[in-house]
């Protein structure tokens, strides 16, 4: 760890994680397929660091080679649902860059926003995200129809994000001379 | 029937298609849908790529937890596969590490197994890398002369106890600033202009989160027995999935200064410290309010590691304090 290269990469690589993450998460649509691709990304930006341009932005560098590692997962477990054409994922890569800052800077509220959510919809994302359960199992096992409970989750999403700009909001209204 | 089949998307349809696309609820033909529209429209990739950070972000912060156990399990492989750790530890870290919940036992011996844990801290070389809590937001942002100070989110530091670290952050603008101390000189190396020595091995000491409360760990002029006067201690034994014993130390009502809050994750076996995690520091000196270190290496470090000589050339420039 004593090699400013190495460190940098570190420092780079954690910083770009969370855009990612999602970006490879929104290409392969499982949790654990995604950490594993991540595990590879991480080791790939540590081998190739050497050739990386310090002087261009690192993000786009890094979605690069993790468009590569998801290739790579798909040639070696043969098919897994790719919901994105080529075309798609190399714009939703742009748009990754473009937009990873700012919502950075949003994401920090959500852990706040994550409090408010209650009751019925709290006990679908329970079962959804620590449970890891299908949409259609969470049905079952809370007996209603999977529509509903996919619509339950997006409205838990708009409700979040609608938290988050407030907070946003409330604290641009504070820092404001 | 697909109620968006062959309808232009509004911003409701898009929306809730996207969702879908993500979930991996969305039917094909609504997939490719979606897959067009982020590769023809610039605006509509956007924000599909805000609700794809918006669901990563849940699903971490709903299963840190979780994948707490994963992680802690991969950090046990260090001594064998050393690279292939370190890159788990990044990621571990990243994901919120080892914070599992689990339950509290209140036991006598509290400050017997602190103890050991300074005992094995002071025996070897350690390498953390450090993680502001808060680094999204703004607040946590420091600025100076006008520029983006040092960040301490990232940063990587070293140390050999009682008294010798080094602490490297990158600037805003990329390059690498460097504090340390050998423990009997303190030192900083920019990453442009003079490096600075001074004879007072706490001089540039500020960057460490926790350093001016004598947190035990961080500090490497304090003296653990702070922990142990100013807070109360709490072990909380390890589980089934969760290899890594923790002690928690929650600041005396009566005490003044230091983190709220410290949480240290350690091996029980061995006692090795791989995370420790800092609560709402004191913020009257600006810098994060929670911070969270973990072990990434814990190999011997070269004598003269913790000298400004071996972070810079020997045409560099050196001033000399006092």
């Amino acid at each position: 760890m004593s090699d400013p290269r190495t460190r940098q990469a570190f420092t780079l690589w954690t910083q770009a994680q969370p855009a990612v993450s999602a970006f490879v998460f929104a290409l392969v649509g499982d949790r654990r397929l995604r950490d594993e691709i991540l595990q590879d990304v991480a080791v790939a930006v540590l081998e190739s660091i050497a050739s990386y341009d310090a002087s261009r932005p690192f993000l786009p560098w890094a979605l690069g080679i993790a468009r590569n590692e998801v290739a790579n997962a798909r040639r070696r477990r043969g098919r897994f649902p790719a919901p994105l054409s080529e075309a798609a994922e190399a714009s939703l890569a742009a748009a990754m860059a473009e937009v990873e800052e700012g919502e950075l800077d949003r994401l920090a509220f959500l852990d706040d926003c994550l409090q408010r959510v209650g009751g019925r919809p709290r006990e679908i994302c329970d079962l959804r995200y620590r449970g890891g359960l299908a949409l259609d199992r969470i049905a079952q096992v809370l007996g209603m129809q999977p529509n509903t409970v996919s619509k339950t989750l997006q409205r838990v999403r708009e409700q979040l994000r609608a938290c988050i700009e407030e907070r946003m909001a409330a604290q641009a209204g504070r820092s404001r001379p | 029937m697909n109620p968006h089949q062959d309808k232009p998307l509004d911003e409701t349809a898009w929306n809730e298609l996207s969702h879908a696309v993500i979930d991996r609820v969305a039917g094909e033909d609504d997939a490719r849908r979606v897959s067009d529209e982020i590769a023809a429209n610039p605006v509509r990739a956007r924000e599909f790529a805000r609700l794809a950070m918006l669901h990563d972000a849940v699903d971490r912060a709903l299963t840190s937890r979780v994948e707490a156990r994963g992680a802690a399990q991969r950090l046990r492989v260090i001594p064998v596969l050393r690279r292939a750790a370190l890159v788990a530890a990044v990621i571990a870290l990243a994901f919120g590490a080892a914070w599992l919940a689990i339950g509290t036992t209140r036991e006598a011996s509290a400050s017997d197994v602190l103890a050991r844990l300074i005992e094995v801290a002071r025996s070897g070389d350690r390498t953390y890398f450090v993680r502001a809590l808060d680094a999204g937001s703004r607040s946590a942002i420091e600025r100076r002369n006008g520029r983006p100070a040092p960040s301490i989110d990232g940063a990587v530091l070293s140390m050999r106890l009682p008294a010798s670290y080094v602490l490297a952050r990158l600037d805003g603008e990329g390059g690498e600033v460097l504090t340390g101390s050998d423990g009997t000189s303190a030192w900083i190396v920019p990453a442009r202009g003079p490096v600075r020595v001074s004879r007072d091995p706490r001089r540039f000491s500020g960057a460490l989160p926790g350093s001016k409360s004598g947190v035990a760990f961080v500090d490497p002029h304090g003296d653990f027995k702070e922990l142990a006067a100013s807070y109360e201690l709490r072990l909380l034994p390890p589980s089934a999935g969760m290899p890594l014993a923790r002690i928690v130390a929650t600041r005396r009502s009566d005490a003044r200064g230091g983190p709220r809050r410290v949480e240290i994750a350690y091996e029980p076996e061995t006692s090795l410290i791989r995370v420790m995690r800092l609560e709402n520091l004191p913020q009257a000196r600006g810098g994060p309010r929670s911070v969270e270190f973990e072990l990434v290496d814990d190999a011997p470090l070269d004598a003269r590691f913790f000298s400004h000589e071996s972070h810079h050339g020997a045409d560099r420039a050196v001033i000399e304090e006092d």
